[in-house]
């Protein structure tokens, strides 16, 4: 938050300013390779790639394992740019990703904004892709992937929020694209796909029941390794009820999923938070609580 | 992909739709009737209450997520038993699989679909019916049956969605104050949406596959602990 806050907020004046206003501007490319290996017991990185406006960040970590800090550096996403981020988990590593902030997608003209991410977990390794909510405004445009390829006894969490406009700002979707595809592999196989496709007249869609019921956040987590189903129940209990934020769990083939849905991104928060501390059994990067 | 001669010549024969109303009756040995695909958890939440309430439900599912998607499996796994291409199955079987949001609606398509395809090949053989290993999908071991049986492939793609649809308003009318001529109504309405949804999945490629059901899958989470329960899913 402080470095976009700082450098780039007023490079970047339409949070929310209509479109007439708005500069032509340069389409964004940005691009991130960072690997890491497990290394006598702790995690070092191997290889950083960076170009265009990513970057990532290694702050000085307390656990064994390795934090890393994913900062795009044109302070949001707008229409037509492209990202990429590959991330590699060595044999024995041990992987978080995160986000300083919230990443906000802006509304867009036409272009559709693109961001793939790719992970890939060696051997034994871990790796929790914790990126910060994925907040949308009006007329925003986003075809967003997320390939993932692990070996059998390593373990990945991937978790994801997206808010459809600020209910604290009164800010609504009433138009827009956000396309998120998952596609995990395990070992040779394909587990887990999903396509979760909101397309068109966004906050009417969120009303009906299938799709919302009024939720404006949502957001998941797939958890593959081999204790994953076995870990069910203790998620279960970890689910807090009656906080305004709809949460459930189920596990098969080897996957546990989590899906939140809430009124807004504060409840949400409120609801994933001690879950994700919990579930991990260790602090959520630091960027997560500033 | 097609080969045009055979799938016109299918197309010519009205007769060749009849292994249809056997495979897509419920007593069909599949056991659709054990499925709810989250309704009964959509009546207990309340979102399910009325005549009204059912067809936005069912429309939606048939929209905006599940009837969309397995018809296009449905296509793309009677695509390729028509073209011979063994690789290009397993792959659509493993998508439609892999695309299951929760342990219960995998159990409700690898079920339907293992006992579809067993029932199928001990029944109705035929040399172009080929035997997947492990689970299959629902939707793909239809479109595989009639693939291997010449039957049209629209009409299948819409018998299908019609088949789901009763299915579903069945388990409703045993779950929510809906009589059976409410029911009947319902079913009568979505024709419409039956017939658009599958027209439209024939041209749509495998990416085209997604949805918007984020609330009804997260039902299907809770149906799991839901505390009486008539159905598997």
């Amino acid at each position: 938050m402080h470095l976009r806050a700082t450098m780039y907020v007023n490079a970047w004046p339409f949070d929310g300013a209509s479109r007439s206003t708005t500069p032509q501007r340069q389409r964004a490319i940005g691009c991130v390779a960072f690997s890491a290996a497990g290394l006598n017991g702790s995690t070092r990185p191997m290889r950083i790639e960076e170009s265009g406006s990513m970057r990532i960040r290694i702050p000085k970590g307390e656990g064994t394992g390795l934090d890393a800090i994913l900062v795009n550096t044109a302070g949001g996403i707008a229409c037509g740019d492209r990202f990429t981020v590959s991330i590699e988990a060595r044999t024995g590593a041990a992987i978080t990703i995160a986000t300083p902030a919230a990443e906000k997608v802006y509304r867009s003209d036409g272009p559709v904004a693109e961001l793939a991410v790719s992970l890939n977990v060696h051997s034994g390794a871990r790796l929790d892709w914790l990126p910060q909510e994925t907040l949308l405004f009006d007329e925003a445009r986003l075809a967003r992937r997320l390939d993932a390829t692990i070996e059998e006894d390593a373990r990945l969490t991937v978790f994801e929020a997206v808010v459809f406009g600020r209910e604290a700002r009164a800010e609504h979707m009433a138009n827009g694209l956000f396309e998120d595809r998952w596609r995990i592999r395990r070992g040779r196989h394909l587990v887990y796909a999903d396509t979760l496709r909101l397309d068109g007249p966004i906050a009417d869609l969120l009303k009906r029941p299938s799709v919302g019921n009024g939720a404006r956040a949502f957001a998941t987590l797939i958890h593959v390794s081999p204790e994953a189903e076995a870990r069910l129940e203790f998620a279960r209990e970890n689910l807090s009820s009656g906080s305004g934020c709809d949460a459930a769990a189920s596990a098969w083939n080897g996957l546990l999923a989590v899906r939140f849905c809430a009124m807004s991104i504060e409840v949400l928060r409120a609801a994933v938070i001690p879950f994700l501390l919990v579930f991990r059994g260790e602090p959520l990067p630091r960027v997560w609580l500033s | 992909m097609d080969d045009c001669m055979p799938l016109q010549m299918i197309d010519r024969d009205p007769m060749a739709i009849l292994p249809l109303f056997v495979w897509l009756s419920p007593s069909y040995p599949v056991g659709c009737y054990a499925y709810s695909h989250t309704l009964e958890w959509a009546v207990e939440a309340g979102d399910v209450t009325s005549e009204e309430t059912l067809v936005a439900w069912l429309t939606d599912l048939l929209t905006l997520g599940l009837g969309c998607n397995d018809a296009i499996l449905l296509c793309h796994a009677y695509r390729a038993v028509r073209a011979g291409d063994a690789v290009a199955l397993e792959e659509v079987n493993e998508l439609a699989l892999a695309l299951s949001p929760s342990a219960e609606l995998y159990l409700e398509t690898s079920q339907q679909g293992r006992s579809f395809l067993d029932a199928t090949l001990a029944a109705w053989p035929s040399p172009l019916l080929m035997s997947l290993e492990g689970d299959v999908a629902f939707p793909v071991a239809i479109g595989m049956a009639a693939a291997a049986h010449e039957v049209p492939l629209a009409t299948t793609a819409a018998a299908y969605l019609f088949g789901l649809v009763q299915t579903l308003i069945s388990a409703a009318i045993r779950l929510a104050p809906i009589g059976q001529t409410a029911g009947i109504r319902v079913c009568a309405s979505l024709s419409v949406t039956v017939q658009n949804v599958s027209r439209q999945a024939l041209d749509l490629s495998l990416d085209d596959i997604g949805g918007a059901t984020f609330r009804a899958d997260l039902g299907s989470f809770h149906h799991e602990n839901q505390y009486t329960r008539l159905f598997r899913s």
